[in-house]
């Protein structure tokens, strides 16, 4: 028995670290300590005692953790822009963006322009996303607008750009094509830079957001293709090696090329969103 | 006797907040102390785990209704602990509870008397 509560308290010890760092700081080694001392007080009372105090202990420890990590997420636009809580950013841009582009494409056919209904409704969705995850209540509204606004405006200006005035240039199909995927991400991520600062009342963040979104969000699908398209080579070699199961791959193998492109552009975008929130707020 | 505005919308406080204030208003003690207390003062009703009453304590900590006492008090064991204590805005903050919980009972018991007449 004495084994197992050694174990144990230092299994408790390992959960602690699982806290908000302000928390466990203030509060991680006396609570080591309470546990310690009152798992030796169960010493006496058989394995049915020291069962259920350890029950209750981890019971109310994961609830704890739950509520101190809840506490920690209810910020504000103008907190979460200025707070160096930049690194969350990128999980809630990957999670909220790769849902917007994936709306949009699926909605619209491929092609510009397509729906630009399709657009403004990813958008909506991607910025309704991103508050939420921020837990940015107030600004709910006006994220989820400014979403809408950088999704359906970048598409519309990329396909004005790629309908009328790219056939004009002497880019080459490859130049072409770079410019599709780049030019329509990079849009989106300008747009959404420009209408964080103009949130803000600071113009200065908002250009350099503008910046460092246009090259995170218009990076990412070069980077997701690079990432995914293998997979698709992968499914065009096992069919062309006369494998049946491999022409059922190949749709597959596209939807996740398309899908994921989105999802890295997501991620990246929100990634040098978080990063250049990091840089502006440590300054 | 009317409370004054400032402290009504914190009231009614939690059993576990009561309990916590009521137990350190004779003097500071440490989070183990205060379990303790409080397990005896609600006759076994509220037994706190580890990480439940530090959270409270957290968040007492946060409205500036205890503080951390400087000198930390010895344990049963000898080993000097953090201690917390009530301030002055905790102990007015307790006398506005107890003094609600009063009116209520007060309340009860005249329309109990009534009934029974």
């Amino acid at each position: 028995m004495k084994l197992f509560i050694r174990w144990i308290q230092r299994v408790y010890a390992r959960c602690l670290r699982l806290y908000p760092v302000h928390f466990r700081e203030a509060f991680g080694e006396e609570m080591e300590d309470i546990f310690r001392q009152r798992t030796l007080e169960k010493l006496d009372g058989g394995w049915k005692v020291l069962g259920r105090f350890c029950l209750h202990e981890f019971f109310g420890l994961f609830i704890s953790l739950f509520r101190e990590h809840w506490t920690k997420k209810e910020v504000t636009m103008k907190r979460l822009v200025f707070s160096g809580q930049g690194s969350k950013v990128s999980g809630w841009g990957a999670l909220s963006f790769g849902a917007a582009f994936i709306l949009s494409e699926s909605l619209s056919p491929p092609g510009y322009p397509g729906k630009l209904e399709a657009y403004f409704l990813g958008g909506l969705l991607g910025g309704f996303l991103f508050a939420l995850m921020a837990d940015s209540r107030k600004e709910i509204k006006w994220l989820a607008l400014l979403g809408s606004l950088a999704f359906g405006g970048g598409h519309a200006v990329a396909a004005w750009f790629l309908n009328e005035i790219a056939p004009h240039l002497s880019t080459g199909s490859i130049g072409m094509l770079l410019v599709a995927i780049f030019l329509e991400p990079a849009l989106v991520g300008t747009l959404i830079g420009l209408g964080i600062g103009i949130l803000e009342k600071d113009w200065r963040t908002g250009i350099r957001l503008s910046v460092a979104c246009a090259l995170g969000f218009g990076g990412g699908p070069m980077v997701g293709y690079l990432m995914t398209v293998p997979i698709w080579g992968i499914a065009q070699a096992i069919n062309s090696h006369g494998y049946t199961f491999g022409g059922h791959l190949i749709p597959w193998a596209m939807t996740l090329v398309n899908a994921s492109v989105y999802v890295v552009a997501g991620m990246m975008g929100g990634a040098i969103l978080g990063k250049t929130i990091q840089t502006v707020d440590t300054e | 006797m009317t409370l004054p505005d400032d402290f009504q919308s914190p009231l009614p406080l939690t059993e576990a907040t009561y309990f916590i204030l009521l137990s350190l208003a004779p003097e500071p003690k440490h989070g183990y102390g205060i379990m303790k207390d409080v397990l005896e003062l609600s006759q076994g009703r509220i037994n706190f785990s580890t990480g439940t009453l530090y959270g409270a304590i957290k968040r007492l900590l946060e409205q500036g209704w205890i503080v951390r006492v400087e000198e930390t008090v010895s344990d049963s064991n000898g080993q000097m602990k953090k201690a917390y204590g009530l301030t002055e805005v905790g102990r007015r903050m307790l006398r506005a509870e107890v003094e609600r919980l009063n009116t209520l009972v007060q309340v009860a018991q005249l329309r109990i008397a009534g009934e029974t007449a």
